[in-house]
């Protein structure tokens, strides 16, 4: 008998059930809405509640000790940023790669403050959906992770932020390393307005019904974040700032201006 | 527990005194009667009764428990209401015994009957009977110990509040630990001294800081080691249980309980 | 510059819990402990409140409560399915199983794990269920460098003690005393400051993650669902652990399994209100699988390690739904004794109401009888957890198990057998009473006496006791109460009584 088997048999002897299951067992999971269905609801509910969601994503962040800020274009998203830079006298940024970092065209500004800027890319010349060597990809981790060791500042992306309590999702894939909202000590996050969704219960419908497998719905990581890092263990008094960042900026970017 | 609204009010209640009453503090039982009579309900005393069977109950003692307990399954067997001036009693009858005789078809029945004609002498008064002033008069600074089984186990709350409330001259004054335990817990008190005086020393500065000179309770556990305490300490904060408290002044001269 | 720490776990020996056999005198000795106790005080000023007002501004606490409770339960019904199917979908998203029936296995199978891999460092997160299988010390004598990432815990393994709280473990100690510990273990210079002692703790503790070889963390959920491990933290370290090495170990009781992704939207809600007060926790970390083909980070191997350790034993007994416990410690803040006696007095792992329920379950119930015994069943407990486990009615089954393995002592017996005839005999107990009102009357004081024999001497170490009334409520039954008469019914209402 495998460890598994001596094990579960000891839990349904526990439970008072036979040693070995019975062929057929009614389903685990009770029933549950159409999760396509569900969800595109969802999405018709929030559209409607944008406004409301993205003030309660101010307040509550705020109250978790993130700084947020409305900017109403691209340039004003990376005027922000590389004002904060230029203030914690930055010399290396290591940011995502994804379409919104690259439409605001940050890198340009950051540079011309002589600032370094990595991107968290995939080696060049590797092709989506396909294997890449496994030496590009060794050497490539280890330079990302010796960047960020060094990195003054994270820059990304969200998938989502959830209103009722700040939290920003940030899922790990190609082009968004865990990394990056983690080991700098300040971190900024770009969102669009688009982005902003109400509750938790709301990402966990949209994930699934965005795949056919957890798999496929759910990355290796998938990081909640709300506010910087926090620890309460001497005394009971907050201190922010622990082993992730001590600064959380959100930039909530209006979908109006970015593409 | 609800109004009974469509009944009458009861003409007629049998009374479980407890042991602790019965004992230490037989005013407290005088006290129940003559308010019971003041409300034109009259009183059955089943001289056969002892004990409810907590003491052996929670020590573990299961079988002298059922032994002392069944014999109130026919004692009562006939009364329509059962008083019981005490919280921890009454949760015994209530919540304990259908636990008691669960595995009994007959008298885990006949306990669950009981149950349901059991209360506890303020939720009798303010739902049953439905009154809350008594025409009691009783001048002074009343603080109020919410004793553990009443609260937690029965979920009377605001009911000895009110009946507090009511009395004429009494200034029912708030006391920050009410609800926190005051260390008596039976047998704890004695098997356990010095946690249970330190919970009884952390309960009585709570007093002090209320400005109260007299504290009421439904349970003659607790008055017994608050007052043990305050005795041994000098104080004159005078101890009473809410029964004396409602049957003070008025028609009647119930002695009631001082340091 | 960096701050290196050497094995300086090495240097001091293992903490060891005090055991539960000393808890009367562990208690007493927390009572007369004034820092300790001044620390205890943080507890009613601090948490108790932040729970309180943040479940109160839910809005729907109760049915929050409720459905947790139900999904708990639900899962313990089917736990071997639930458990069964968390392990395929592990496996299907790459993550390697292991299934370790007590502590001892659980120990090897982790080492099996480093030895394999060519391990040397080891930083752990926060893990109650390491700290219940002894792992440090083991990791330690194989010859493993491991280092506590989460301040609380590393604040503890500097002093070589063992966590007092299962939410904050070094509430025991002061600031002047973490400043003197850090100061004179790591070199730095002193501070009291409490930013400046986290920053030093920071940067020493940086290192640790990048050197590190394995991340060794708990679990405060699993989804059957999917195969994902959920972690609930506030440093960061939680991340760092599970991401920085090149394989992370999750260890974790098997209760912490819940059946679906969608079913942790209530879970984590109850977990983060009832623990610290927060709506949610500064990071929540969902990990399905280990990193894939194209991640940048993240470890290339995920293992689970589940653990039954005497859990099928809860399972099966009265006291299964001691299960639910999400280690939020909630029970832990509001109970009375805890606040007076601090973690430390329970002698073993998880302190307070449910460490009064786990450890004689887990350890034996004969050397730890005083914990189901040491309450006075106040329920503050079962009202402040998130998943309503009635703990004083688990604890009573406890006791009930002491009276029926005879762990109790022959007088207790005795005693409870004549007491039990008595109430069984009323004229005899009528007639004791009046024996007593009689036979205490030298010893009497104004209704009171001093001084109580033993084995009842305890109550007048410090209070005095009641006299036995001169006559009892039954005799004045007798003699006069029977006689009266309530008022007339129907007949005007004595003055000032009013219907509500």
């Amino acid at each position: 008998m495998s460890s598994q088997e001596a094990f579960l048999a000891r839990v349904r002897r526990a439970l008072h059930k036979d040693a070995v299951p019975p062929p057929s067992r009614p389903p685990l999971w009770w029933s549950d809405t159409d999760v396509a269905e569900a969800a595109a609801q969802l999405q018709t509910r929030l559209a409607a509640q944008r406004p409301a969601l993205i003030a309660q994503v101010q307040q509550e962040l705020d109250a978790a000790g993130g700084v947020v800020v409305h900017v109403h274009s691209a340039p004003a998203a990376v005027a922000y940023i590389t004002h904060l830079a230029q203030q914690k006298d930055a010399h290396l940024v290591v940011r995502w790669q994804s379409d919104l970092l690259e439409a605001i065209e940050v890198d340009d500004a950051l540079h011309q403050q002589g600032i370094t800027v990595h991107t968290t890319a995939l080696p060049p010349g590797t092709v989506a959906g396909e294997a890449t060597s496994t030496a590009a990809m060794t050497t490539r981790r280890q330079e990302l992770r010796e960047w960020l060791a060094r990195a003054d500042l994270g820059l990304s992306g969200v998938d989502y932020v959830i209103a009722e309590t700040g939290t920003l999702v940030l899922m790990a894939r190609a082009g968004q390393m865990r990394g990056v909202s983690l080991l700098p000590p300040v971190h900024v996050a770009v969102v669009r307005t688009s982005q902003v969704i109400a509750t938790l219960a709301d990402y966990l419908l949209l994930a699934q019904a965005a795949g056919a497998d957890p798999s496929q719905y759910l990355t290796s990581c998938v990081s909640f974040v709300t506010g910087p890092s926090r620890t309460g263990d001497i005394e009971l008094k907050l201190t922010v700032g622990v082993h992730g960042p001590g600064e959380l900026h959100l930039l909530v970017l209006d979908d109006s201006n970015a593409r | 527990m609800t109004r009974l609204a469509e009944r009458p009010r009861p003409s007629r209640v049998a009374l479980f005194v407890t042991c602790l009453g019965d004992v230490f503090y037989p005013e407290v039982g005088e006290a129940t009667v003559r308010l019971l009579h003041r409300l034109g309900i009259a009183v059955d005393f089943p001289r056969g009764q002892t004990c409810c069977g907590q003491p052996a109950f929670n020590a573990g003692f299961r079988q002298p428990a059922k032994d002392v307990a069944r014999r109130n399954l026919v004692l009562f067997a006939n009364a329509e209401y059962i008083i019981v001036p005490s919280g921890s009693c009454a949760a015994m009858w209530r919540v304990f015994y259908p636990e008691l005789f669960a595995d009994d078809p007959v008298l885990g029945e006949q306990a669950e009957a009981l149950a349901a004609r059991t209360y506890e002498l303020a939720e009798f008064l303010v739902h049953v009977v439905g009154v809350e002033r008594l025409g009691s008069v009783f001048h002074g600074k009343v603080a109020y110990h919410a004793s553990c089984h009443l609260l937690r186990e029965l979920g009377v709350a605001e009911e000895p509040r009110r009946l507090i409330s009511q009395v004429e001259g009494t200034e029912l004054v708030p006391m920050d630990l009410a609800e926190q335990c005051c260390g008596f817990g039976g047998t704890f008190a004695v098997k356990y001294p010095e946690i249970s005086d330190a919970m009884l020393q952390k309960k009585i500065a709570s007093l002090k800081r209320a400005g109260a000179d007299t504290l009421v309770s439904c349970d003659a556990g607790c008055l017994m080691h608050i007052a043990g305490r305050l005795r041994r300490q000098g104080e004159t904060i005078r101890i009473m249980h809410l029964a004396e408290l409602l049957n003070a002044g008025g028609a009647t001269d119930a002695q009631t309980s001082k340091i | 510059m960096p701050i290196h720490i050497a094995s300086h776990t090495a240097q001091r020996g293992a903490a060891e819990h005090l055991g539960t056999e000393g808890f009367q005198e562990h208690a007493r000795h927390a009572l007369k402990d004034a820092p300790l106790q001044q620390a205890l005080q943080l507890l009613v000023t601090n948490f108790v409140p932040r729970r309180v007002t943040a479940m109160a501004a839910l809005g729907n606490a109760e049915e929050l409560r409720t459905e947790a409770r139900a999904i708990k339960e639900r899962t313990m019904a089917r736990l071997d399915e639930y458990l069964e199917c968390f392990a395929t979908q592990a496996q299907r998203v790459g993550v390697q199983v292991h299934w370790a029936h007590d502590a001892a296995e659980a120990r090897q199978i982790i080492t099996g794990i480093a030895q394999h891999i060519g391990a040397r460092v080891m930083v752990k997160g926060k893990s109650m269920a390491t700290e219940e299988i002894h792992l440090n010390p083991h990791l330690e004598q194989h010859g493993y460098e491991v280092v506590e990432t989460d301040l609380g815990e590393y604040i503890i393994q500097l002093a070589g003690e063992t966590p007092s709280h299962i939410i904050a473990p070094a509430i025991h100690k002061t600031r002047q005393q973490i400043a003197t510990l850090l100061h004179e273990q790591l070199g730095t210079p002193y501070t009291e400051v409490i930013p400046e002692m986290t920053q030093i703790a920071r940067r020493a503790l940086r290192e640790q993650f990048l050197r590190a070889d394995m991340g060794i963390t708990g679990a405060n959920f699993a989804i059957a669902e999917t195969g994902s491990i959920v972690l609930v933290t506030n440093e960061g370290n939680g991340r760092l652990s599970s991401t920085m090495p090149r394989v992370h170990v999750a260890v974790m009781g098997m209760e912490k399994i819940i059946p679906r992704l969608a079913d942790l939207a209530v879970m984590l809600k109850v977990l983060t209100n009832s623990a610290t007060g927060q709506k949610i926790s500064s990071y929540v970390t969902l990990l399905t699988g280990p990193r894939r083909a194209h991640d940048l980070d993240g470890p290339e191997e995920l293992h689970v390690v589940i653990m039954d350790n005497g859990r099928s034993a809860i399972l099966r007994s009265a006291n299964r739904e001691a299960l639910y416990c999400l280690r939020c410690g909630a029970c832990l803040n509001v109970c009375p004794i805890y606040q007076n006696i601090g973690g430390h007095a329970y002698g073993w792992v998880y302190p307070g109401p449910i460490g009064a329920v786990l450890t004689p379950m887990f350890t034996g119930l004969d050397t730890a009888q005083h914990l189901p015994r040491a309450s006075t069943l106040c329920g503050a407990c079962r009202e402040a957890c998130p998943v309503k486990i009635n703990i004083p009615h688990l604890l009573l089954n406890l006791r009930q198990q002491l009276v029926e393995r005879h762990d109790t002592s022959w007088a207790e017996r005795v005693l409870f057998t004549l007491w039990s005839w008595i109430m069984c005999h009323p004229r005899l107990y009528e007639a004791l009473i009046r024996l007593a009102a009689l036979a205490q009357k030298p010893f009497v004081k104004q209704g009171w006496l001093s001084r109580l024999p033993a084995p009842f001497a305890g109550w007048t170490q410090s209070r005095d006791f009641k006299a036995v009334a001169a006559q009892s409520f039954r005799q004045r039954w007798q003699e006069t109460l029977q006689h009266e008469r309530p008022v007339a019914h129907g007949a005007p209402p004595a003055e000032g009584m009013a219907h509500e």
